[in-house]
């Protein structure tokens, strides 16, 4: 289990993370997600302690992870832009992986790279740029890492190596138990192999949960009265979001008094609609973005 | 084997078990048949394992598929149905909210009871 606890972090007069307190449970593939500049990255490299938080603590399986050297080999970072030194090949990158990582699981690399069949001899940085995501897994899995992040794993690749990439994360958890952070804009990706995520707006946490609650919460439907919506179903706080076309409503909600409300109402017009996590999280921004 | 639609708004896991019991019923299915390991219907579909897992769990609970350790999950022998209590509670839920559909839909009385007829032995017709 991760447990963030509290985690503040300003730049200059610039607060980027407020007050973050997240659960992540061991074994699960938790998605971190939220509009550019919500402070996903920092707060990864919050969690890697590359950089310090200024309050807060982050602790894996009950044990500080900011001060201990340890238990940071048991962390595998897989960052948006690949810091590998450029002009290293792929065999030259994994001799050094295996000199510094005691954890490193020697059958399992040889086992990854022959399914990755990478060009070994070219250097890191002519590869493209699906060949150095799949480097980076093919360096960090054999650590057998107990918690893996994620930032952007599959931003810009095609779909064959996408597809591989997500494969190969379900893999590591059905087979390793290894607890997964993902940070990723690509929801409809996400939402096939998460199991919970938090939603993050500028540098605070507004949602966090199951998506399996979340799906049996919030629910999407097409209503029309006779005599327009009933005020008291147009501001009830459980209501995300709505849309209005001539009598039809399309309301987003998340309390399950709504629908005794609208069924009390006598609709003319009641359908339940299919809802994208996409569409849970623009209705759940777009109810925060009226707040303030 | 699965076909699974993340932006439903049925979660992922009841897709899943749903899925397994239509073809239990129609006999796709057959008891003794072995079902992928949890890891192998993960990659297969792109699913979080976990998920797999839950799904397994409840079909497990409800008796229509067994897990033998060490040799993998299989679709139970004689399975029949068995009225357990909470499931019952949820069928009937399940079956009001379909009444009321269809009730806004317009159908009468015998219209629903048409239907429901029709689809049973639509059923019948295609495990035979």
């Amino acid at each position: 289990m991760l447990k963030i606890e509290n985690i503040s972090k300003g730049f200059n007069q610039h607060q980027v993370l407020k007050d973050i307190s997240l659960e992540i449970e061991a074994g699960s593939i938790f998605a971190l997600v939220g509009p550019n500049g919500a402070g996903k990255t920092t707060l990864i490299r919050a969690i890697m302690g590359i950089i310090f938080p200024d309050q807060g603590r982050v602790l894996l399986d009950d044990e500080d992870l900011l001060n201990d050297a340890q238990l940071k080999e048991k962390v595998a970072y897989i960052p948006e832009a690949h810091h590998f030194y450029p002009n290293f090949n792929g065999l030259q990158l994994a001799q050094l992986f295996r000199m510094t990582y005691k954890s490193w699981d020697e059958a399992r690399y040889q086992e990854l790279k022959k399914e990755f069949n990478l060009p070994e001899k070219k250097k890191f940085k002519h590869l493209s740029k699906g060949m150095k995501t799949q480097t980076a897994f093919l360096l960090n899995l054999p650590l057998h890492p107990e918690l893996l992040i994620l930032d952007e794993p599959t931003s810009g690749l095609d779909p064959m190596v996408r597809k591989k990439i997500l494969n190969l994360i379900v893999d590591e958890v059905a087979s390793n138990g290894t607890t997964v952070i993902i940070s990723s804009h690509n929801l409809l990706e996400l939402e096939r192999i998460c199991d919970s995520f938090g939603i993050l707006s500028q540098g605070k946490v507004v949602l966090s949960q199951r998506v399996d609650n979340l799906k049996e919460e919030v629910q999407k439907v097409q209503v029309a009265f006779e005599d327009g919506l009933p005020a008291e179903i147009g501001q009830h706080p459980g209501l995300l979001s709505m849309e209005q076309v001539g009598k039809v409503y399309t309301l987003v909600l998340q309390d399950p008094e709504l629908l005794d409300l609208i069924n009390k109402a006598k609709p003319v017009l009641f359908e339940k609609l299919d809802i994208s996590m996409e569409e849970i999280f623009m209705s759940v921004m777009g109810g925060y973005g009226n707040d303030q | 084997m699965f076909i699974i639609n993340p932006a439903s708004s049925t979660p992922i896991y009841r897709q899943i078990i749903e899925q397994v019991k239509e073809k239990v019923l129609l006999g796709a299915l057959q008891p003794g048949d072995k079902l992928p390991s949890v890891r192998e219907l993960a990659t297969r579909i792109t699913i979080n394992p976990n998920t797999i897992q839950k799904a397994y769990q409840e079909l497990e609970r409800q008796k229509i598929i067994v897990t033998v350790r060490g040799r993998g999950t299989f679709v139970a022998e004689g399975y029949e149905g068995k009225k357990d209590a909470e499931q019952m509670e949820a069928l009937r839920e399940y079956l009001r909210k379909g009444i009321i559909d269809a009730l806004y839909l317009g159908l009468s009385k015998q219209d629903i009871k048409k239907l429901v007829h029709q689809l049973i032995e639509e059923l019948e017709a295609r495990s035979d």
